[in-house]
């Protein structure tokens, strides 16, 4: 059924996921969780559950807001949504890790050419 | 879903129960969601809901998880409003005193000196009670002491070898050190100067917790044989005569002759003993140790006791030390010595005569402070009264009581911050002026400054303050009866009536607290004028006195000190503009006596006369005549005095000779006083420390014969001004040795000046505070009887339309007035009465419970109650029944 996932979910890049996920309107938990895995085609392992602390400590920090709402099938559930402080953050996350996978990417490109 | 930028309405949920539904929800939906998806896929029921478990992951743990996190977002949500919503408070209540600036001022005044009079005092008891050395536990510190009874000795110092026997008790003490003071000649230096020693015993340094600024500090054992020969500095013995310069350490310095190595230099937080530049090692010689120098008694003795030891135990332990030298040294003499030793705190034996006067002081200013916020609240509600609408409209709103009164005592403590910042520099103002006030005895109070522990001290004041003036407005003012308030558009009086009891209250607090502050002053004024009417014995105007010390390096021997000092009278008897000169051994007032017992041979001790010790003074010159201390019969030293067959002539006070000899003649008697003597005269008897002092024998010996003091002051009477004379003097002792310093060169009445310091310091605090209390209550009365006479403005105005003449209702509002007063002085009287004790040591020659101080203080404070209330009561005459009855 679930195909091997090429790729371990670095650590700390959840947030960001999260966080560019929801730049794309609000949605609820496993909606954010369907996006992320159609856009990486599953190649990306999750551990499902936890997203759930990772989005309340967000929200905590004032990044999301959440609302509980009504699905299309009319289902209750919790819909988050980006505030301006979490567009900012992302930002900033986004810049540090073009930075990172930048200076990576060097290391790497550099080994083959001593 | 919900369109972008509406404020979403959802907050964690505030109950325990509903936040673990909400995330129980949460994730079911997660899971179920799932589960659907799986089994649109094509699995059944069961494998769907086991792939969809199994990528969850633990659903317990991670339920745990966020509910953790949510439960701390809620918590800070509601700080976060909480702390919105007295910062709102606090935003109205700056905004509500901008408006009334004058009111905002008088309160804000008021507090500032109650609160800053609070500060000045808790500094003063912070910096010389409490907290005057940077040792950690220094209340643990206890200073031994020898009460020797059959010489009403008591509180006498010890000697080397009951020191060091003290020291092997390491069953009671932890820490044990010793000190004794000294002074020497410092040369190579500069000029040569005079500076003050201390030669110290055991750990010194060790028992006070000290580390040294730079260098280091010599141990206990550097004391044995003759004593190592290096010196540790004061920090300001470093600044002011190494100038600071860290490469001193190593330098030699030459005292009294003799090379010291300089080795450390204390921290500048370390001052003690308060005068003490140097510090060396007790040169512990073998002599110290025998049994003859035991009656030698000159070593402060200090020791922090063991933790487990308590003050019993300790004075159980010190009882079995004196019973153990009772039985050692029995036949010496040294048993008949009968004494105790006793164990005082370190922190009162430092405060000396200063503690007594501190603790009233610090009573005396919560008084100051009581009647600053009665003062204030008495503002608070007449205020509270004016915004009765204000208040109303509020809750009309919605706001709680809860919420009415977190704003008015938000109200308050920003009054009361604002306070206690201006407080601070009431404060500070106050330690400056008392700080003008010390004197060279009471150097403690040089140390007193603002620390954490003062600010501390004047936040928990101003919290307290505020609290206490605000909290009964508050409560008061947020009972408000809606619709009342709302309906008499004209003002909120329909609440006046029970509020009115608090604000005469306020009035009788006043009163009451103020008559006591009036009272205590009263009797510190009295006690310091028949104080200064006490006759010391001399005449202190024009005489002028200087001290010098003889380093023994160049005046080895008695002959050599007692030629320097003939020289030195003749020398001063030469200068024109001197009338007379002398030498004495022990400068009254100048916080030092040599006492020693006396016999008058072939005389049996009367039953009731005093203990047979004297007081013993070497003078040299025309040392009565410079003081102004009467020769009452025989005659004075002459040169040419020395010991002839009838024994060393010698001369006594008249104390002594009216206590032992009665109406008898004592010239020619033969007294035994360190030697074999006659008396040759009798003088009148002196004041040795401060005045008031009981009287105590005293015998004067002739220099020439006892050339051994070498440390005399010269006293030097003169018409010339003091400046000139010193100058005089300290050129006639130039003449004679180039490198001889002088120095503590003071007038007499300087010196008598400087010992009433503790009384000066008490009198003038306590005056300060009664005036300030004094006019805080004019104002109080005041403003309390202009207010209630203005809400009874429909009554008066009624009472005069029926006939009442101005006069009557001047009366009548006097009468209420005075009523208050009188409360107010009858339990200010009965509470004087009752803690006027605390006084008791303060004072001198008067009793705390003095009626005439007592009848003047409520005559004073009734006339001004009376004055204060006159103006109101004038006003509420003039008062036009036609615009009084329409109601406005």
């Amino acid at each position: 059924m679930s195909a091997a996932p090429d790729l371990d979910l670095l650590r700390g890049t959840l947030d960001l996921l999260i966080l560019k996920t929801l730049s794309w309107g609000p949605m609820h938990g496993l909606a954010v969780l369907r996006r992320i895995e159609d856009v990486t085609r599953q190649r990306l392992q999750i551990e499902e559950g936890a997203l759930y602390p990772a989005l309340h400590r967000m929200e905590q920090r004032g990044w999301l807001d959440a609302e509980w709402g009504y699905t299309e099938r009319n289902r209750k559930a919790k819909f988050y949504r980006l505030t301006t402080a979490g567009r900012r953050q992302l930002t900033a996350e986004l810049l540090k890790w073009s930075r990172y996978t930048e200076a990576v990417g060097l290391v790497l490109a550099g080994e083959g050419a001593r | 879903m919900t369109p972008d930028g509406r404020r979403p309405v959802f907050r964690i949920p505030f109950s325990r129960r509903a936040l673990q539904s909400d995330v129980e929800h949460e994730l079911r939906f997660h899971i179920e969601g799932r589960i659907e998806e799986l089994m649109s896929k094509g699995l059944s029921r069961a494998q769907a809901e086991r792939e969809a478990r199994a990528r969850f992951g633990d659903v317990g743990r991670i339920g745990t998880e966020v509910e953790t996190i949510d439960r701390e977002t809620l918590r800070r949500q509601s700080l976060r409003e909480r702390a919105g919503a007295v910062a709102f408070d606090i935003r109205y209540a700056l905004r509500g005193m901008a408006r009334r600036p004058l009111y905002t001022t008088v309160a804000i005044v008021t507090l500032a000196l109650g609160i800053g009079a609070n500060t000045a005092i808790f500094s003063l008891v912070n910096g010389v009670l409490l907290h005057p050395l940077p040792t950690p536990a220094l209340d643990r510190l206890v200073v031994v002491q020898e009460d020797i009874f059959g010489l009403n000795l008591l509180g006498a110092q010890l000697s080397p070898a009951e020191v060091v026997d003290l020291f092997a008790r390491k069953d009671l003490f932890a820490a044990t050190a010793a000190h004794a003071g000294m002074s020497a000649n410092l040369t190579g230096q500069g000029d040569a100067q005079r500076v003050v020693m201390q030669r110290t015993l055991g750990d010194f340094f060790g028992l006070f917790g000290v580390r040294p600024f730079v260098g280091r500090f010599y141990r206990p054992d550097d004391s044995q044989n003759a004593g190592a020969r290096v010196v540790v500095a004061s920090y300001g013995f470093w600044q002011q005569v190494l100038g600071g310069d860290p490469r001193a350490i190593g330098r030699s310095l030459e005292l009294d002759g003799t090379p010291y190595e300089m080795i450390g230099v204390l921290p500048e937080s370390f001052q003690y003993p308060r005068s003490a530049q140097l510090y060396i090692p007790f040169p512990l010689e073998p002599r110290w140790l025998t049994e003859d120098t035991r009656h030698s008694l000159f070593m402060t003795t200090l020791a922090r006791p063991r933790d487990a030891i308590s003050p019993e135990r300790l004075a159980a332990g010190l009882d079995m030390q004196v019973a153990r030298w009772d039985q050692q040294y029995h036949d010496g003499g040294y048993g008949a010595k009968k004494f105790a030793l006793r164990a005082v705190p370190f922190l009162s034996y430092l405060a000396g005569d200063l503690r007594p006067v501190l603790l009233a002081l610090m009573a005396a200013v919560v008084l100051v402070l009581l009647i600053a916020c009665a003062n204030v609240g008495g503002l608070q509600l007449l205020l509270a009264a004016r915004r009765a609408r204000e208040i109303a409209v509020r809750a009309a709103l919605g706001a709680g009581r809860a919420t009415i009164v977190r704003w008015l005592l938000v109200e308050s403590l920003v009054l009361a911050c604002a306070g206690g910042v201006l407080g601070l520099g009431v404060g500070v103002t106050i330690l400056r002026f008392v700080r003008r006030l010390n004197a060279s005895q009471y150097r403690l109070l040089a140390n007193v400054h603002l620390d954490w522990r003062v600010l501390a001290f004047t936040g928990g004041v101003v919290v307290a303050a505020g609290l206490l003036f605000g909290v009964v407005p508050a409560l008061r003012a947020s009972r408000v009866d809606l619709q009342d308030t709302l309906k008499d558009s004209a003002r909120g009086s329909s609440m006046a009536l029970g509020r009115n009891r608090f604000l005469q209250g306020s009035v009788v607090v006043q009163v009451a607290l103020t008559l006591m502050l009036l009272l205590a002053s009263a009797l510190t004024v009295k006690s310091l004028a028949r104080v200064l009417e006490l006759d010391p014995g001399f005449r202190p105007a024009h005489v002028t006195t200087m001290r010098l010390t003889l380093p023994p390096s160049r005046y080895p021997s008695n002959a050599a000190r007692a030629a320097f000092y003939h020289s030195l009278i003749d020398q001063l008897r030469g200068l024109s503009g001197i009338e007379s000169a002398g030498l004495v051994s022990f400068l009254p007032f100048n916080g030092g006596t040599d006492s020693s017992p006396f016999d008058l041979p072939g005389r049996p001790a009367l039953p009731n006369e005093p203990a047979r010790h004297a007081n013993t003074e070497a003078i040299e010159g025309d040392y009565f005549r410079a003081m102004g201390i009467p020769l009452l019969r025989g005659r004075a030293f002459a040169p040419g005095d020395a010991e002839d067959a009838g024994g060393e002539p010698m001369i006594i006070d008249d104390y002594l000779a009216k206590s032992f000899f009665g109406t008898e003649d004592p010239i020619g008697k033969a007294i035994m006083h360190n030697n074999r003597g006659i008396i040759i005269g009798v003088v009148g008897s002196v004041t040795q420390e401060y005045l008031g002092q009981p009287p105590h024998p005293t015998i004067y010996h002739y220099y020439a014969n006892t050339p051994w003091y070498s440390s005399p002051t010269a006293v030097v009477r003169s018409s010339q001004p003091d400046e000139a004379v010193a100058a005089l003097a300290r050129g006639a002792v130039r003449a004679i040795d180039q490198q001889l310093p002088t120095f503590d060169v003071k007038s007499m009445p300087e010196r008598i000046s400087a010992s009433l310091t503790p009384r000066r310091l008490a009198m003038y605090v306590l005056v300060g505070f009664a005036a300030l209390s004094l006019s805080l209550a004019v104002l109080g009365i005041y403003g309390v009887i202009s207010y209630s006479t203005a809400q009874r403005t429909q009554e008066i105005g009624i009472r005069m339309a029926l006939g009442a003449e101005p006069r009557t209702v001047t009366r009548m509002v006097l009468r209420g007035a005075l009523t208050l007063a009188g409360i107010g002085v009858a339990a200010g009287a009965l509470l004087f009465l009752g803690a006027g004790r605390l006084l008791a040591s303060v004072l001198y020659g008067i009793g705390p419970r003095d009626p005439l101080t007592l009848a003047s203080g409520i005559v004073l404070l009734a006339a001004v109650a009376l004055v204060a209330s006159y103006l109101p009561a004038r006003r509420a005459a003039r008062v036009d029944p036609l615009v009084a009855l329409r109601g406005e």
